[in-house]
């Protein structure tokens, strides 16, 4: 496999977002709590009326933009990756107990997966933020549930077809146990498949978190999230564009990013994956 | 193939109940309803006058097992809010959810599906790389920024279309097109890969052997395979499109089941809620289970693998 | 040059039927964000006050609470009242009125009203009337109410109660809730589209005098930015809650903003049981160490005034003595050390986002002034049923959020903010015994006096950090000709969003 032609273009973007996420207090120019109300609103630094102390402008309450995007990488792509390793770990796990298990443990995975698909994950985001607090881990839960089922179907689909195999079937008859077939033959398998399903979810969980945020059941005020600041700054449209602006853009690079990784993947991998 | 049928109502049957299980208990137990629907005016005696009135005083197993007695026999109870039927209330916006949902998968269709062609038949050409692009960035940008930017722009400044509401053409124009746009990404890449796919088949380069044009072949072999995941993705995505385009109708004011059923749960309007959960739960389960019952009709190696 | 595309695209999307629908001069177009939940005054249950305005165009009550004298009470339709004895209310009712449907309003339809409102345990309606007993024709125009204890509130929460007609019975709660509102008021109900809209039109026979305009047109769309574009873009001619980012620009061009002063006031109650909010220095440096006047000319744009006191100008037991807090950090910080927290400590402050006018930016900034004199403020966001629980059943940490509207009576507000059990003993002691006095003293003057107490005891205590009161912004068509004022409706606001012409 071909790692820079694996990697691409996408890769190169993802990787250069973690970055700034995780050197962020050295990135930032300002504190992410400083306020300063008398400086609120204004414009980015080329337009008349802004400053090069803050290159992107500022916010109602005051506070750097520039900054609190860069923060704000930590927040979205942390939550969003942390989200997704988890439905990962759990998609793949319980798509390789159905695919390779069958019959009813098959039945009963599939059809909680159906029920949880047709709860449009909008309301069950809202009634778990309802129910519970609207914090960072119940966030995490809403994104899990959101995402762990897409893993789940394809692991088992390339389950069940591995299974089927005849290097299984002479495994099985040599008398090796469940657990040992599923990771030593099948697990290979599901790998590849499992890591660009990722790099789609990722995109797509920064999206939800920006919609969550919307609805005001996101993360919460006053730590930065790009889709917290894309909602935040929709009232200004007309009046102060750079507030949506910069996190907008940015989260339309990390979900560039994260879709052509995948992409690259897919064509490095195995060109005869499907695109999900 | 009778016994593969009834095996999947049951189990439709059952997830129906898992539905219904998972969101009253999820409803029952985010809060008390007499708080947010009465005015802080009203004192405690009004609010526990108001609990017994609707038996949100009664044990939870008990008010679940009432609910389910009542809603197998079609009766969804009253909403808090309203005081009307629950199912009534919902009903009555099911129209306006549907209009807004056909519009969306018309155009998602129309958009995506020949973008998809169109970038499937020269793959890596700049046809390709633009409308993939294109594609991309439709999925990175939220729904609601779209929206509002769209009545800023189109509604505001221009006067080309009205703002919100429902009620003439204009009006479902631009959430039907916001509602529209990442299914309608979504669409295109899965053509585009399912045509890659077919177009690479043996049977396809037979034909083309054959001799047979090549928009032909391209357009009648390897949609008819894409047909398929098509629709199945988009039978995946009913729920969302039916109860998730709450923000589409939050921003156009689309008097659609979203608002509604998002409304009632911050009232905490449980019979309301319930009952749109219900509807769309079904509504899920029926479509795909119809699905599930095509394919296993027309492809019977499938009834193994999806029963 | 440039504009010759566009108006060409406008008026082909006009012909083919897809331009904005356009709105008559005769009719207003009123956006609200939330639909009314029935328009039966009587109603078992809940009650949303976006269900009181449009009531309110369609039916009448005994007593008017009016504003060109603020909370000054006139004759609606009763003419006159009094109280034989303190447990007794009086109304003599006017004549010649008539319902939408015809019929005559007499003592009957009152006491049909009040008879629902008292068997409606459930609902707000029977709140109003309180120890209210029973109520009683004397004879076609004379109508008396019994209390079993005295209740000064009555006459003013009587303003609230909507009177229905007999025939009520007849077409039964369901359909007089959305198809046949009858009431006695200056409009009556043409139709209402689920979701969309309500439409009203005048009534010709109203006693007061026909309205204007012809026809009224509520719309329920639920975004504010939404909102103020339907407002920019000519859809509708007013809106209530604009969004403040765009509070500026809607003052512009061809619409206006009309800010009705004192609607209401934002409480942050701290729970004074909770270590070291239990000292008075501390809570008096964390109103200190906020500058409220900065946040009110800046976040609120100067809809929203600084305070230092739970009651606002307008309200029975306001003292503009009272000033509020200054803005002085050092001595905060000096507070906080002779209190022995020189270090600062953590606290917690449940807020509510989008509640009302840029609740969350308030917090946010007062939070970061607070952490300059080194309290580290946690906000937690909460939802509104929530926040309301946890302050009366006491189970909040630090400070938590709320807001009146402001109202008549301040009986209710009083209890719902002083009496939760959040005071130290000796606190709640003196609260009770203000609150008590204050809620069954008969005599106005008295009643207000008593009120100011309880406000200065609330102020030298600091028992909320106090930071503002809000003004409604209301926006509109700046060619339309309508004022606010005030009067009746729901929760206690004391004016209308339309006023029809009286």
């Amino acid at each position: 496999m071909n790692v820079r032609r694996a990697v691409g273009p996408g890769g190169v973007v993802l990787v250069g977002l973690v970055l700034v996420a995780a050197f962020a207090p050295a990135l930032a120019p300002h504190d992410v709590g400083g306020l300063d109300l008398l400086r609120r609103l204004a414009p980015p630094a080329w337009s008349a009326g802004g400053s090069w102390a803050h290159p992107c402008g500022t916010d109602p309450l005051g506070r750097d933009v520039l900054s609190r995007v860069i923060y704000g990488a930590r927040t979205s792509l942390a939550i969003a990756g942390a989200a997704m390793l988890v439905a990962a770990a759990l998609g793949i796990f319980l798509g390789l107990l159905s695919g390779y298990a069958g019959s009813w443990p098959d039945a009963l995975i599939m059809r909680v997966a159906d029920i949880q698909l047709s709860f449009p994950y909008l309301l069950l985001a809202i009634a778990v933020m309802a129910l519970l607090k609207p914090s960072l881990t119940n966030l995490m839960i809403v994104l899990v549930l959101r995402s762990w089922v897409v893993y789940a179907r394809l692991v088992r689909v390339v389950t069940l077809s591995a299974r089927e195999r005849e290097f299984v079937t002479a495994a099985r008859a040599m008398g090796g146990g469940a657990a040992r077939i599923l990771f030593r033959h099948i697990a290979p398998n599901v790998v590849g498949a499992s890591i660009i399903v990722s790099s789609f979810q990722l995109a797509e969980l920064i999206i939800v978190e920006s919609s969550l945020s919307f609805l005001g059941l996101g993360v919460q005020p006053p730590t930065p999230s790009w889709g917290g600041m894309v909602s935040e700054g929709r009232a200004y449209v007309g009046s102060a564009w750079w507030l949506s602006a910069f996190p907008g853009l940015s989260i339309v690079l990390a979900v560039l990013g994260a879709n052509l990784t995948g992409d690259a993947l897919r064509r490095a991998l195995d060109p005869r994956l499907r695109g999900v | 193939m009778r016994r593969y049928v009834i095996g999947r109502l049951v189990q439709a049957a059952l997830a129906l109940l898992g539905v219904t299980c998972v969101a009253f208990l999820l409803v029952s137990l985010s809060g008390d309803p007499a708080f947010i629907l009465l005015t802080p005016e009203a004192g405690e005696s009004q609010r526990a006058a108001f609990r017994e009135m609707y038996g949100l005083d009664r044990p939870l197993a008990v008010q679940y097992a009432s609910y389910v007695g009542h809603v197998a026999r079609g009766d969804f109870g009253r909403s808090f809010a309203f005081d009307r039927p629950a199912l009534t209330v919902v009903l009555e916006r099911v129209p306006a959810t549907l209009e807004l949902a056909v519009a969306a998968v018309v155009l998602a269709i129309a958009f995506g599906v020949p973008a998809g062609i169109a970038a499937a038949i020269r793959p890596g050409s700049w046809l390709d790389r633009a409308v993939m692009t294109i594609v991309l960035l439709g999925q990175s940008v939220p729904t609601f920024w779209l929206g509002l930017l769209m009545i800023r722009i189109l509604a505001v400044d221009l006067r080309w279309l009205p703002v919100s509401g429902r009620g003439t053409w204009g009006q479902l124009v631009m959430p039907a097109t916001a509602l529209a746009l990442w299914l309608a990404a979504l669409l295109a890449r899965i053509t585009r890969s399912e045509m890659l796919e077919s177009m690479a088949q043996d049977y396809v380069r037979t034909a083309r052997a054959k001799g047979l044009p090549e928009r032909g072949v391209t357009i009648r072999h390897a949609m008819a395979n894409a047909l398929l995941p098509i629709v199945t993705l988009i039978g995946l995505q009913i729920g969302t499109l039916l109860g998730g385009a709450v923000i589409t109708e939050t921003v156009f004011a689309w008097p659609g089941l979203g608002t509604l059923v998002f409304d009632a749960i911050l009232r905490k309007d449980y019979p309301v809620v319930l009952a749109v959960v219900e509807l769309v739960a079904a509504g899920f389960i029926v479509i795909n289970m119809s699905l599930d019952l095509l394919y296993g009709y027309l492809d019977p190696r499938l009834r193994r693998a999806t029963a | 040059m440039r504009k010759k595309p566009a108006v060409v695209i406008s008026l082909v999307l006009a012909v083919l039927g897809l331009g904005a629908p356009a709105t008559a001069k005769d009719q207003w177009v009123i956006a609200f964000g939330e639909e009314p939940f029935t328009l039966n005054p009587a109603n078992k249950g809940a009650l949303a006050a976006v269900s009181d305005y449009v009531q309110i165009q369609m039916f009448d009550a005994l007593v008017d609470v009016t504003g060109t004298e603020f909370l000054a009470l006139k004759p609606m339709l009763a003419e006159r009242w009094e109280n034989p004895n303190p447990n007794t209310w009086r109304f003599y009712l006017r004549r010649g009125v008539k319902f939408h449907n015809g019929d005559p309003f007499t003592a009957e339809d009152v006491k049909l009203t009040i008879d629902l409102a008292l068997a409606n345990k459930g609902s707000t309606q029977n709140s109003y009337l309180g120890p209210t007993e029973s109520v009683r024709v004397i004879d076609p125009y004379t109508v008396e109410l019994v209390t079993k204890t005295p209740f000064p509130p009555l006459l003013s929460n009587i303003s609230r109660l909507h009177i229905v007609p007999r025939a009520y019975e007849k077409v039964g709660p369901d359909l007089f809730g959305t198809k046949q509102p009858i009431g006695t008021g200056p409009y009556r109900f043409v139709e209402w589209q689920r979701g969309q809209h309500i439409v009203l039109e005048a009534n010709s026979d109203y006693w007061g005098g026909a309205p204007t305009p012809r026809r009224l047109m509520f719309r329920f769309i639920p975004d504010s930015s939404t909102r103020a574009a339907e407002l920019k873009a000519g859809g509708v001619d007013i809106i209530t809650g604009p969004p403040v980012a765009q509070l500026k620009e809607l003052a512009t061009g061809d619409t206006t903003i009309v800010a009705i002063p004192a609607v209401r006031v934002i409480a942050y109650p701290i729970n004074t049981l909770q270590k070291p909010l239990g000292d008075v220095r501390v809570r008096r440096a964390l109103n200190l160490a906020v500058d409220r006047e900065t946040i009110a000319k800046t976040l609120l744009q100067g809809y929203g005034k600084p305070t230092g006191q739970p009651f606002i100008p307008g309200w029975l037991g306001y003292d503009p003595e009272i000033k509020p807090f200054a803005y002085d950090p050092a001595q905060a910080k000096k507070l906080l050390a002779e209190s022995g927290n020189a270090g600062g400590f953590e606290l917690t402050w449940n807020i509510t986002t989008g509640v009302f006018l840029a609740d969350r930016e308030i917090a946010e900034a007062a939070s970061a002034m607070l952490g300059q004199v080194g309290v580290r403020i946690r906000l937690v966001p909460t939802e509104r049923a929530k926040i309301q629980k946890d302050l009366q059943a006491a189970t909040f940490d630090g400070i938590t959020s709320g807001q009146w509207g402001t109202t008549a009576e301040s009986d209710v507000m009083a209890k719902w903010f002083f009496r939760p059990k959040i005071f130290t003993p000796e606190l709640d002691a003196k609260l009770a015994q203000l609150v008590g006095a204050g809620s069954s003293e008969v005599d106005r003057t008295k009643r207000g006096k008593i009120w100011s107490e309880l406000s200065r005891y609330a102020h030298d205590e600091a028992l909320w950090l106090y930071i503002h009161y809000q003004d409604e912004a209301i926006a509109k068509r700046r060619d339309l000709p309508w004022q606010y004022w005030a009067g009746r409706g729901s929760k206690g606001y004391i004016y209308y969003y339309i006023p029809a012409k009286r």
